[in-house]
């Protein structure tokens, strides 16, 4: 069985198409659409990655990771920030909080996969 | 010091030099007179006893010849008798005649018989060379005597004679000293008037010519005095006079001297106006009925006159002039009417009317005086004439200023104002274009995704329709993105917001960087990317290195974009003294050189671009050159579209006349 990937993000339409793309790709998928639910998801399901979007209701994406960070079970998943806000300041802070890569929104499906495959090997 | 010298007048210094010479010819006169006396005395006596002599050797030869062989073998008779007839002479007292052994051989009757105290005479008597005897004659002491007794008698009258002159010259030299003292006054007083003191004045002299002198020299020098005070006043109002830029005020300085201190009866300034006529200006001494009886314009009539010559006209005699002035002269007891024309060069600006009542008043040279200071009142009010335009304009402009001013400042007001609002808005058209292209991000990531997925046949085959549409629908969103980044960035460096994160940076490096990042584009359109470095080592360049990307990513798109397939694109590199170059040569059709200006332009896209339907926004060369210039450099484009010189394009192979982009960028 292939490794599993977390989304988290609130829109619906971007979890569905990434879903899509990982699942062709033979990557196991769950999901969340906001902050809160994907880091209780994190600690349950122990993906091998993570897709987090920055600008959520209730917790943004940048406290979920900085919560998934605090969390022993959580701190060692890789996470991929994918997100709209595509500013140096938006990119640095993520990246500081312990992310590993950072996407700006939009972007092709193929550069993600391409991401993702470099991570999970 | 002056006062000293004004002492050592001449009339001193004669005075002590009189004294001086009598003195002298006091001590030298009278021993001289003394031994004129001397000598003359001695003479007397001399010539007296050479006389006797003579005589007496004129009786010795006598008798040698009256006695044969003299006395040798006298006839003692006649010998006697010629002894006889020399005592006749008055003088000769007594006679004796020896022989040469000295016996007496013969002799006279005594005449005295004390024969001391007369002048005894022994003379030898030659005859034939040989002494033959004596004769020794007494005479009498009272010739010798009275001789003496009128030779001094000579010598006194002498020396009264020349006490007489003497004194003569003592009284002379004394009354001269009076003159010489006088004299001196006289030159004391003019030497103090030629150093200026017009003060000065000589006290009485007497009555004889040189009283006469001092009181002409009193009368001349009052005169003199009085001209110069007069000459100074007039020179000093003129001076008041040209300073003074307010023409009402030189008036009264006018009015005030003629009337007040030139003993004029009355004075009137009658200037030209604007129009024809004159404007009176000022005038001053004439009495209210003189002025209610319209005097002034019958004063104003002659000044008209006068204008016509350009000296001062003076009328002394009426009887020519209207009844109706002569009377009103009359009344007001005006015997002499002067109007001096005011002239600058030919222009006329006025008449200086000034009236006496005595036509004495103003002899020939004090009209003189006072056409000189016409000059000057005319150069006056012209003065203050100009001063008084310039006051006038100044004060026109002033007010302009003024309202300009005040216009301008509310102008800047309204434009800081505007400028706030401006700026407010700018940063909520930031505020708003952040916020809209992160809610347009989030749906666009699903169609771009979707579409990409779509035509990667990721959901099965499509019919060629629809991989038409769909990549149409992905173009599109495509584009969609590119402007939504674009104008994210345009508003955030037109914002200030950017601040550019400089450091050391290797350029090639960088480039190779952003190249990498069109790998897939460049495939598809078959393209060949090659970067020319530098022929030397390119030094590290300072700079933000995400927004050297970013120029570097927009030409090198534009590049891609314009170039048709299978062309090459070269990115060269070059170490230009000050700055390092970068050039973007492409391929593509170029640029029309109407274009070229406009092309740095946010939203401009060249009509061919439309036409060619090459996706674009018009906002990459406009943040590309934003940031170039944040640096410091300078960026612009080249085509030989329309250029001579297609030198620098001879490395395009497949003869396409391409664009060439190049920025700088401070070392
Ligand atoms: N390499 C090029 N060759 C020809 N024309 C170009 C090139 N680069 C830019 N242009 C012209 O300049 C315009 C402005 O360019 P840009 O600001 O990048 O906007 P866009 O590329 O989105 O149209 C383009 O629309 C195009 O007409
Ligand atoms: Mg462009």
């Amino acid at each position: 069985m292939g490794k599993k990937v977390l989304i988290v993000d609130d829109e619906p339409g971007v979890v569905k198409m990434v879903r899509f793309l990982l699942e062709k790709n033979s990557f196991g998928v769950v999901s969340a659409t906001e902050g809160e639910e994907g880091v209780k998801l994190a600690a349950q399901e122990k993906p091998d990655l993570i897709l987090m979007d920055i600008m959520m209701p209730s917790i943004d994406g940048n406290e979920a990771t900085r919560r998934l960070k605090d969390n022993e079970i959580t701190r060692n998943i890789p996470i991929i920030m994918l997100s709209a806000l595509g500013q140096e300041g938006d990119v640095a802070k993520s990246l500081e909080l312990g992310a590993i890569d950072y996407i700006v929104k939009p972007f092709h499906p193929q550069e993600l996969l391409e991401r993702v495959k470099k991570i999970l090997g | 010091m002056g006062k000293e010298m004004i002492e050592s007048s001449p009339a001193r210094l004669r005075f002590t030099l009189g004294f001086k010479f009598i003195g002298v010819l006091i001590l030298v006169l009278i021993p001289m007179m003394l031994a004129s006396g001397l000598i003359m005395v001695n003479q007397v006596r001399q010539i007296v006893t050479e006389d006797i002599n003579k005589k007496s050797k004129s009786y010795a030869n006598f008798l040698a010849k009256v006695s044969r062989q003299g006395v040798k073998e006298p006839d003692l008779i006649i010998l006697k008798r010629y002894i006889g007839e020399i005592s006749l002479d008055k003088d000769v007292l007594y006679i004796l005649v020896a022989d040469t052994k000295n016996r007496p051989l013969a002799h006279s009757d005594k005449k005295t018989e004390n024969l001391t105290g007369a002048l005894e005479v022994t003379l030898p008597i030659f005859y034939k060379g040989e002494r033959t005897g004596y004769i020794r004659i007494w005479y009498s002491f009272s010739r010798v005597a009275d001789e003496l007794t009128s030779g001094v008698q000579h010598i006194l009258f002498l020396l009264i004679g020349l006490f007489v002159v003497m004194m003569g010259l003592i009284m002379f030299v004394i009354s001269e000293q009076m003159i010489f003292n006088r004299i001196g006054i006289i030159i004391k007083g003019m030497k103090q008037v030629q150093r200026g003191d017009l003060s000065t004045r000589i006290e009485k002299l007497g009555n004889d010519e040189l009283g006469y002198l001092a009181l002409q020299f009193n009368q001349m020098v009052k005169r003199v005095e009085e001209n110069q005070q007069e000459l100074t006043l007039l020179f000093e109002v003129s001076r008041a006079m040209t300073a003074a830029l307010d023409i009402n005020l030189i008036i009264d300085m006018v009015v005030q001297l003629t009337v007040g201190d030139l003993q004029a009866s009355s004075c009137c300034i009658f200037l030209v106006g604007d129009g024809m006529g004159f404007n009176i200006r000022g005038s001053r001494g004439l009495s209210d009925k003189f002025i209610n009886s319209n005097g002034i314009s019958l004063l104003e009539d002659l000044a008209q006159k006068s204008l016509m010559y350009n000296e001062p006209v003076v009328l002394d005699d009426f009887r020519h002039t209207n009844p109706g002035l002569q009377s009103l002269l009359k009344q007001e007891n005006i015997a002499m009417v002067i109007n001096i024309p005011l002239l600058i060069g030919d222009r006329k600006l006025g008449v200086l009317n000034i009236n006496a009542k005595d036509s004495l008043t103003f002899p020939p040279e004090r009209i003189e005086l006072l056409t000189a200071f016409a000059r000057q009142l005319a150069v006056a009010l012209q003065n203050a004439q100009l001063y008084e335009r310039t006051q006038q304009f100044s004060k026109e402009l002033e007010e302009k200023i003024n309202i300009a001013t005040t216009d301008l400042a509310r102008a800047n007001e309204r434009l800081r104002l505007a400028n706030e609002k401006l700026q407010d808005l700018n940063k909520a058209k930031s505020d708003f274009i952040a916020i809209v292209s992160h809610e347009l991000r989030s749906p666009l990531t699903s169609i771009l995704g979707f579409t990409d997925l779509l035509l990667q046949g990721e959901t099965g085959a499509l019919d060629p329709t629809q991989k038409d549409f769909i990549d149409i629908i992905n173009q599109n969103t495509k584009r969609l993105i590119d402007l939504i980044n674009n104008l994210l960035n345009l508003s955030k460096i037109e914002a200030g917001r950017v601040e550019l994160k400089k450091e050391p940076l290797d350029l090639e490096k960088t480039v190779h960087g952003v190249i990498h990042n069109f790998r897939t584009l460049i495939a598809e359109k078959k393209l060949v990317i090659r970067v020319a470095p530098s022929a030397e080592v390119l030094p590290p360049i300072i700079a933000d290195e995400n927004q050297l990307a970013r120029v570097l990513t927009n030409l090198l798109a534009n590049a891609v974009k314009y170039t048709a397939a299978g062309a090459e694109i070269i990115v060269k590199l070059s170490d230009k003294g000050d700055v390092v170059q970068v050039d973007v040569l492409d391929g593509g059709n170029g640029i029309e050189s109407r274009d070229m200006t406009h092309m740095f332009e946010r939203f401009y896209r060249a009509p061919k671009a439309k036409a060619e339907n090459i996706v674009g926004t018009g906002l990459g060369l406009a943040i590309a050159k934003s940031i170039v210039e944040m640096h410091g450099g300078r960026i612009w484009a080249e085509s030989p579209i329309g250029a001579a010189d297609k030198e620098f394009f001879s490395w395009d192979k497949r003869g396409g006349s391409g664009a060439k982009f190049s920025f700088t960028l401070p070392k």
